[in-house]
């Protein structure tokens, strides 16, 4: 994919902190290039650098080092001025809101568009409109105390699109709410980018919120990106230890000391019965350890572990058929006590 | 004294006690306003950090509020002819007043500045905000409440400066109180002087917490 195509592209990001006469390096060196119009998610653990390379994207942070291309322009090379003029065109949200708490809903919507200075006549309608879209046209006269974490959201998100920008930026914006507002934030966001083509960065630690609503993933850890590229496929084939733990936490095979077959399923795979058909044409009764279901991106994905037979020569049946209904499958240890 | 002329003077010192005291929250907030901005907006982690101007306007704001106010008072009697062609009188006070109460001020300010949460001005920052935006239509606003606090407290102190100054000659109930209850010895007048500056503190102070109260929209 080429540079022009690349709503953000990031080359070799470096960010040095200097806290108590220490340097501590959050970003190593992040390449990472955002499609137009996509929903791109990065994920991490706790310090592994998400909110500080989200911060670099609009410069709230200054890297170090590297290059930060928005829309084809470096945000690093421009003036103070310029800055701030390429900021409208790109929004952000927050995991605390951030909302001007001693001004009304309108008002804080308002804001971007007398930073515009936007004609008041026109700024009122463009407010309400937002309003509307995020479902709060009822709210305008009220103060952000007055309104719940989720609705407190939707005022952040109405602001942040105010201004009409190309990108929005979202800073662990749903993990300060309950699983029920999440989602319903989560598809809003989903909404606003179907409808208005506005390139979406999710950073997140949670697995749910990259699931829900992103196309692509990137894993950051350690202040390098792991892995990168569709969701579906990250999750049906991660290759690295910080892509593993991530989309594979807590399974029991993880820890466990018999030798077992993971079955990935996706696409049309899903929906067809493999494991009955497996042990017709194999003849061999396996036992299933563990079997669930997940929606990633806009694919459903199943994933089922079973006992690898003793027998050898059965064992390598099993692994033909299935590589022939084309089951991705991967080795791992299973505990005893899982099964039976 | 007639009881006429106790009251002449009663309600003429109330009233320059007030004048002194008004005109003197007036000019320190025109003054100690801007400080404190300037204090907040300077800092470290300010919107335009300038470390090393931040160092000398603190150092000069705690060498201003380190001097005890009556020797200042005596200090800036040159100042005080100069500005208003006299040192004595409300006017004369009034000068030292402002001098002594702006540095005060500017930290009251700063302190209520550095409340807001940072989050709400990098939002603002990540807008495309200018400095002079953030200042106006963020830190300000947002800090509405705990600046009314601080203006009660503020002018709270500038009326008590203002009875003090009244020990060198700048009228008002102060010198009232000193004049009848210590030369004089007509303890009447002083302790009617003494519960008027009372009522008048608990005023300011209910006054200022009642607005405090009434504009801040956090809950
Ligand atoms: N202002 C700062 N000064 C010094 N070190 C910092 C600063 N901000 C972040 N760091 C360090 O940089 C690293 C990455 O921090 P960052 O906040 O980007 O992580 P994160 O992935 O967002 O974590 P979390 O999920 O906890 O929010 C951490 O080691 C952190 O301690
Ligand atoms: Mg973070």
């Amino acid at each position: 994919m080429g540079m022009q195509q690349s709503m953000i592209a990031i080359h070799r990001l470096k960010k040095t902190y200097i806290s108590h006469g220490q340097e501590v390096t959050a970003l190593q060196e992040i390449n990472l290039e955002i499609p137009r119009g996509d929903i791109f998610g990065i994920i991490g653990m706790s310090g592994a650098g998400k909110s500080t390379l989200i911060r670099c994207m609009n410069l709230l942070e200054r890297p170090t080092e590297g290059e930060i291309i928005i829309d084809g322009q470096d945000m690093t090379q421009l003036s103070d001025k310029e800055l701030r003029q390429m900021r409208l065109s790109v929004g952000m949200i927050f995991q605390r809101f951030n909302l001007l708490m001693q001004s009304t809903v309108e008002k804080n919507v308002l804001f971007p568009l007398e930073i515009t200075r936007t004609p008041k006549k026109e700024a009122k309608k463009r407010t309400m409109e937002l309003l509307e879209l995020v479902g709060l046209g009822d709210k305008a006269g009220a103060y952000p105390a007055q309104l719940s974490g989720g609705q407190m959201q939707r005022v952040a998100i109405a602001r942040a699109l105010a201004a009409n920008p190309k990108v929005l930026l979202c800073d662990e914006a749903t993990s300060a709410l309950d699983p029920m507002t999440t989602t319903a934030i989560l598809d809003l966001l989903k909404n606003i980018n179907k409808q208005l083509g506005i390139t979406i960065v999710v950073i997140t630690h949670e697995m749910n919120v990259i699931r829900r609503i992103c196309n692509q993933v990137a894993i950051i850890d350690q202040g390098v990106i792991a892995e990168q590229g569709p969701v579906g496929d990250i999750f049906t084939n991660p290759k690295t230890d910080a892509a593993k733990r991530l989309f594979r936490p807590n399974k029991p095979e993880t820890s466990g000391s018999k030798k077992a077959l993971r079955l990935i399923f996706a696409g049309q795979t899903i929906y067809e019965p493999v494991i009955s058909g497996m042990i017709q044409a194999c003849g061999v009764p396996v036992s299933i350890i563990s079997a669930d279901i997940e929606q990633m991106g806009d694919g459903i994905y199943g994933q089922t572990t079973i006992e690898i037979p003793e027998d050898k020569e059965a064992a390598s049946r099993i692994l033909d058929y299935l590589a022939e209904q084309g089951v991705t499958t991967e080795e791992v240890m299973a505990s005893c006590q899982n099964h039976k | 004294m007639s009881e006429s002329q106790m009251i002449a003077l009663i309600s003429d010192g109330t009233l320059q006690t007030l004048y002194m005291t008004f005109v003197s929250v007036f000019f320190s907030y025109l003054l100690g306003l801007p400080l404190g901005v300037i204090l907040v907006a300077t800092g470290k982690d300010g919107i335009m950090p300038m470390p090393v101007f931040n160092n000398i306007l603190g150092t000069i704001v705690n060498v201003v509020r380190s001097v005890p106010f009556l020797i200042l008072m005596i200090a800036l009697i040159p100042l005080s002819r100069f500005v208003v062609g006299t040192s004595i009188g409300s006017n004369a006070a009034i000068v030292s007043l402002v001098i002594a109460a702006v540095p005060f001020i500017g930290r009251m300010v700063e302190s209520s500045l550095l409340e807001i949460d940072h989050g709400v001005i990098e939002a603002a920052q990540s807008m495309g905000a200018s400095p002079m935006q953030i200042i106006f239509k963020v830190m300000i606003p947002e800090a509405v409440p705990s600046l009314i606090t601080g203006a009660a407290i503020a002018s709270t102190t500038i009326l008590g400066y203002s009875a003090m100054a009244g020990a060198v000659g700048a009228g008002g109930l102060g010198a009232l109180a000193i004049r009848f209850g210590y030369h004089r010895s007509e303890p009447l007048i002083m302790y009617i002087t003494l519960i008027i500056l009372v009522f008048m503190v608990q005023f300011i102070q209910f006054l200022g917490d009642y607005m405090a109260r009434k504009c801040d929209h956090r809950k």
